[in-house]
């Protein structure tokens, strides 16, 4: 077996890599400045996290900021910082849906018992934001099989809903957002 | 919980800003609990993040529902019901010289006019089929005689019955039926805002029959028709999109897709637009273009669409003898190209912020005597303003001029003219125009009936 892999690029030309490469070092063997602009890969046509190894033979393309896709990843990854933020302020908080939207993001939640949230916090929240920011917490992928998701999220009621959706097929894939102590997990 | 992908870390992020809190319900139920929605802005650098909320500033303070108050043009009162305005004098005005242009464009574009009731029928929302697609946009039915009567959300059944009313030959063709059609749908409360989403309006409808041969020529000059309006009306910065054969269920013969498809996009080459293509975005029954305009401020606004329609002649069994004496279908264009009268009118109050070019201005001048003394000579400037056919109005020395003047300016007046004792001696009046700060004194009333009769003219 090879230890090395070939990959198209979007103008048709090929890299060989060592097997494992993943996105991130396939930028970094064209230039050190796509790899650090880099916010996502698309490997045949299916978006990425850069940390994942790459099949041989596939075609990639490297997102940056510049382009929709790559903002539309910013956009989701913010709300899901924000998601954290709040529930590091506000402990108890069930959240439920976060999606980009042109410009931006949003993300439903709902507050422990007796409190809501008002304009005048939102410069609370950015604040830790910013602070989450600063620590430049990792992404971490976790993936679950339906059951596991199941006893995993029991206590969130939204989450535990849309898995159930999952489970019989009425949707496909959904945004949620969990934190746990040094890194976002998703 | 999350399908992903993530940017690799957190560091990657921070020019965003949060914005506001709403109420929404889990799953859009309204038996289940209300959430809520925290909305930010995120953007992948500083400069951007500031552009746009620089530009969000600028919007809020073009409000249209904000300025429709302040300048009297239109309300929402309560007792109507979310998304039904009704229209102030000022307002109306505005309203009466836009529906007055569309009608005169029309008349001379080769339409013909016609007028449909508000209601019909449940047959003749089962033959259209908006029963069996739109139901959930329409307005709930309403009995009579053992009938079921809708408000109509569309006007194009009713132009059908027209077409329909004798047999049609191809010497007939192209037919445009249009009509400043009101409709009324049912749009979620959440979705409604103001003038530019509402529960009823008036659009600048039309329904175009013709054969298949004249489709192209149709189409590039119904492209040309909507940008000369659009422009007239001050957008100059055009975007559109082509929305072509959905690749599931469709409606009409290849044939016709294909040339009715490319009838649009080179309409839309041969006038250079900017455009982008929504590969089987289009409807079942026809492709079609939007075209959308860059307002003052940047934000792109949809506004016209030409919509073909391979589905309609089908259900209603439409037909036209042709040249060699055989019964065809005709091909169908829906298209509006203001859109709704309303809509349009919200999106010119904030791409102009309330200050409307002259020629739409409900009032155009005021002409203000300094003093008691001023008086005839005031009224008797206005009355031959009026007899050139402008919008005057004349406000009396109650209050110090300063004021008035700056009263002028709140309302946004395009002229507000000072009349004083030089100017009764020599027929001449003090020119306050609209952004410019000094008043420009000494200007003859023929001279500023030249110069304002070419700004209404140019349309500026």
């Amino acid at each position: 077996m090879s230890d090395v892999i070939s990959v198209v690029l979007p103008d048709g030309s090929a890299r060989e890599l060592p097997v494992g490469a993943t996105t991130l070092d396939l930028a970094a063997v064209i230039g050190p400045r796509l790899a650090s602009d880099a916010v996502i890969g698309v490997v045949d046509g299916v978006e990425v996290d850069l940390n994942v190894a790459l099949p041989d033979g596939a075609s990639v393309e490297i997102v940056t900021p510049a382009s929709d896709r790559g903002l539309h990843t910013i956009r989701h990854s913010t709300a899901h910082v924000m998601a954290q933020a709040i529930l590091d302020l506000y402990p108890g908080t069930q959240l439920a849906i976060g999606p980009p939207i042109e410009h931006g993001f949003y993300y439903d939640v709902e507050l422990p018992e007796g409190q809501t949230l008002s304009e005048d916090d939102l410069e609370k929240i950015e604040a830790r934001m910013q602070e989450l920011v600063a620590a430049d917490q990792p992404f971490v992928r976790h993936e679950l099989a339906i059951d596991d998701a199941v006893s995993f999220f029991g206590d969130e009621i939204f989450k535990s809903e849309i898995i159930e959706r999952v489970r019989d097929g009425s949707i496909v894939g959904e945004d949620a957002g969990e934190a746990s102590g040094d890194s976002i997990s998703y | 919980m999350c399908t992903g992908p993530h940017v690799p870390s957190t560091g990657r992020l921070g020019h965003f800003k949060l914005q506001s809190v709403a109420g929404a319900y889990w799953r859009g139920d309204v038996s289940r609990s209300m959430l809520q929605r925290i909305y930010g802005t995120a953007w992948d650098n500083k400069k951007a993040l500031k552009t746009h909320i620089q530009m969000l500033a600028e919007a809020e303070k073009r409000d249209h529902r904000r300025l429709a108050q302040e300048l009297d043009l239109v309300s929402w009162p309560d007792e109507l019901g979310p998304g039904l305005a009704v229209w102030h004098p000022k307002g109306a005005m505005i309203r009466k010289l836009m529906e007055d242009y569309s009608r005169e464009r029309h008349e001379n574009g080769g339409y013909e006019f016609v007028f449909s009731p508000h209601i019909a029928k449940s047959v003749l929302w089962e033959t259209s089929g908006h029963l069996d697609f739109y139901a959930d946009g329409m307005y709930p039915p309403m009995e009579l005689d053992g009938a079921t009567y809708y408000p109509k959300p569309m006007n194009c059944p009713f132009h059908v019955m027209v077409y329909r009313s004798g047999q049609r030959s191809y010497r007939e063709l192209p037919l445009r039926l249009f009509e400043l059609g009101a409709v009324y749908r049912y749009e979620l409360s959440g979705a409604i805002h103001g003038l530019l989403r509402s529960r009823g309006f008036t659009q600048d409808d039309s329904h175009i029959f013709c054969t298949r041969e004249d489709i192209e020529e149709e189409l590039a000059s119904l492209l040309d028709f909507v940008l000369s309006q659009l422009r007239d009306f001050g957008f100059h910065d055009f975007q559109a999109k082509l929305s072509t054969r959905p690749a599931e269920k469709s409606v009409g013969d290849d044939e016709l897709w294909e040339k009715s498809t490319e009838g649009l996009r080179m309409a839309l080459e041969a006038h250079g637009l900017d455009y982008v293509v929504d590969e089987g975005g289009g409807a079942f029954y026809g492709p079609k273009i939007d075209v959308d305009v860059k307002d003052a401020i940047g934000r792109a606004w949809q506004l016209s669409t030409i919509q073909l329609d391979m589905n309609l002649p089908e259900r209603f069994g439409l037909e036209y003898i042709a040249n060699d004496g055989s019964r065809k279908q005709p091909v169908m264009i829906h298209r509006a190209l203001l859109g709704s009268i309303e809509r349009f009118f919200g999106v010119l109050i904030e791409h102009y912020a309330g200050a409307f070019p002259a020629w739409l201005a409900p009032t155009q001048v005021r002409v203000l005597p300094v003093a008691e003394v001023h008086d005839d000579h005031a009224h008797a400037v206005a009355s031959r303003l009026r007899s050139s056919g402008f919008r005057v109005d004349v406000v009396g020395a109650v209050e110090p001029l300063g004021k008035r003047v700056r009263n002028g300016k709140v309302e946004k007046l395009p002229y507000v003219l000072v009349v004083g004792d030089d100017d009764v001696a020599n027929d001449t009046v003090g020119v306050n125009r609209r952004g410019e700060d000094k008043p420009e004194r000494d200007v003859t009333v023929d001279a500023f009936i030249g110069r304002l009769t070419a700004e209404v003219d140019d349309k500026v």
